[in-house]
């Protein structure tokens, strides 16, 4: 058997025959009915064609669907990253998207490690336009940007819109009603996710292929309001992290790094023919320096405190009934980190786990909390974890490789020299140790943080 | 090296998860030392074919219509 074979026989295989209501699927094929399996809402697809409806725009949403319908379909295997997707898919134009099926397979493979391949054909009928509504956007939109309730998201929102005013479009990427809410203050809601996805079984929670129905989101939004730049708020540690510290067999996180949007944009521009272009302003500086940035120079720099961060559910994270952020994930502690580097303070009940100086990990929680410890104590070790390899990369010779394999990627990706792409990573990666050095030293020696931060050691 | 670390990361995480503190360090001292000593160039080399593996022969020049595989 050859090596091609062996590493195909590793791979688990699905195929997916996605069809129209009242057309067969194929024998063999696992069935995804539009309708059924994936579900647009006639409403939010409605904000897609304030301009003029275009099927195209459809059809990218549906390319979108599915692949998450397929990302959560198959399991992958334990020590073998790899599968293997053949999709059929009908589209209205399937000739364009033969075009663009090249771009497409290079995004999806780079972004979520596995192997994919799109046979189009013609739709047996086309999708109804939806009901116009009437949108109140301002005019001349020259950026759009991400849009959620996270720290990054209101933080860079609030900068890049001292310079581009009412220029820049906030684009909803939740889907949960207290976006909703938050979006509303600022009135210039677009776009959020129209469509629902629902496999027979959903076995896989990777879930690298959400970066890809947010990036197509915002590009769609970029092209239906003529912007040419797309905003992604994420700062250094949260876009370069992922890719920077794999753990085990696991393929590197591309979700928010400029290679991926790179590959996005070759897709879009061959899919619409219209260029945009992903900018990252806040890459090369930690959360840290953002958010002190914006509590320095924004008037509504007080709402960072309504931000969450923690991506837990209230059925694991209430205390008392009211729903808090764990505090101990990775994503809470790369906010508490942030906050304690902006020099700011956030009230001990903003988190499921009020005291991280505690010498064990059971003592740090709120009195009375006792859900899923064993399962949040790993959250908290693979959180702890990663922050602190992330401070060690620079000093240890397998960092330093990863590091100049990001600087590589990220030069190329962003068209700059690579020393200069080297200096700025090493800065703030440089920036990071110190700011997890003095957050772990402010928690205290005796500190269950500070037992699992072997690099402070 | 860097497949090595991923595994070393994995290793230590598991032991933070299965064990103590104290032992999960031992561990985790163990495998970067042990990282450190493995000739990972010469393994590199030696599949990337660079001078560790025999020179093939010669082939035999034929010349005649007749020089063929002998039958």
């Amino acid at each position: 058997m050859g090596k091609a074979q062996r590493a195909e026989s590793l791979s688990p295989l699905l195929r997916v025959h996605v069809h129209e209501p009242g057309v067969k699927p194929g024998s063999g094929w696992v069935p995804c009915k539009i309708g059924e399996h994936v579900r647009f809402s006639t409403e939010e697809l409605a904000s897609y064609c304030f301009a003029e409806w275009e099927p195209v725009v459809f059809d990218a949403l549906l390319v979108a669907a599915v692949v998450e319908f397929c990302d959560r379909s198959q399991r992958r295997a334990t020590h073998h990253w790899v599968r293997e997707f053949h999709v059929r898919i009908p589209v209205h134009e399937p000739r364009r998207w033969e075009q663009v099926g090249g771009a497409l397979h290079e995004a999806l493979s780079f972004l979520t490690g596995d192997r994919w391949a799109f046979e189009f054909s013609a739709r047996k009928k086309a999708e109804p336009s939806p009901m116009q509504r009437s949108f109140v956007l301002p005019s001349g939109s020259r950026a759009v940007i991400a849009f959620s309730e996270g720290l990054d998201s209101r933080a860079v929102a609030g900068l890049m819109q001292q310079s581009l005013g009412d220029k820049l479009l906030r684009v909803r990427l939740g889907a949960k009603a207290t976006d909703l809410d938050s979006m509303a203050s600022y009135g210039q809601l677009l776009a959020s996710v129209p469509y629902g996805v629902h496999p027979q079984a959903s076995v896989e929670s990777s879930a690298r292929a959400r970066g890809f129905k947010f990036a197509t989101i915002s590009g769609l939004s970029a092209y239906l309001t003529t912007a040419d730049r797309i905003i992604v708020p994420e700062s250094g540690q949260g876009a370069l992290g992922p890719a920077l510290i794999p753990v085990g067999q696991a393929y590197e996180d591309y979700r928010n790094h400029p290679a991926f949007t790179d590959l996005m944009e070759a897709y879009l521009s061959a899919l619409l023919n219209y260029q945009p272009h992903f900018e990252f302003p806040r890459l090369w500086y930690t959360k840290g320096e953002t958010l002190k940035e914006f509590v320095d120079t924004c008037k509504d720099a007080q709402t960072w405190e309504q931000t969450r961060s923690c991506w837990q559910s209230a059925r694991q994270v209430s205390v008392d009934g009211r729903k808090r952020q764990c505090g101990i994930c990775a994503a809470c502690m790369l906010r508490r980190q942030t906050v304690h580097a902006a020099g700011l303070t956030e009230a001990k009940e903003t988190y499921v786990w009020e005291n991280l100086a505690a010498a064990k990990f059971e003592q740090g929680a709120a009195k009375g909390f006792d859900l899923y410890l064993h399962a949040q104590r790993e959250y908290a070790i693979a959180g702890t974890l990663h922050l602190d390899h992330l401070a060690a990369l620079r000093s240890s010779a397998p960092g330093c490789i990863a590091i100049d394999l990001c600087a590589f990627q990220l030069a190329r990706s962003l068209r700059i020299p690579e020393a200069d792409a080297k200096a700025k990573l090493g800065r703030m990666l440089s920036k990071h140790e110190t700011e997890w050095g003095s957050f772990v030293k402010s928690l205290g020696k005796r500190s269950f943080i500070a037992d699992w931060a072997a690099h402070l050691r | 090296m860097q497949r090595a670390e991923r595994g070393n990361k994995q290793v230590e995480e598991h032991y933070y998860r299965k064990s103590s503190e104290a032992r999960t360090e031992k561990v985790r001292e163990r495998l970067v030392n042990g990282l450190k000593k493995v000739a990972l160039d010469g393994l590199a080399r030696q599949h990337l074919s660079n001078g560790a593996t025999p020179q093939t022969s010669r082939s035999n020049k034929q010349t005649g219509l007749d020089d063929g595989v002998q039958l």
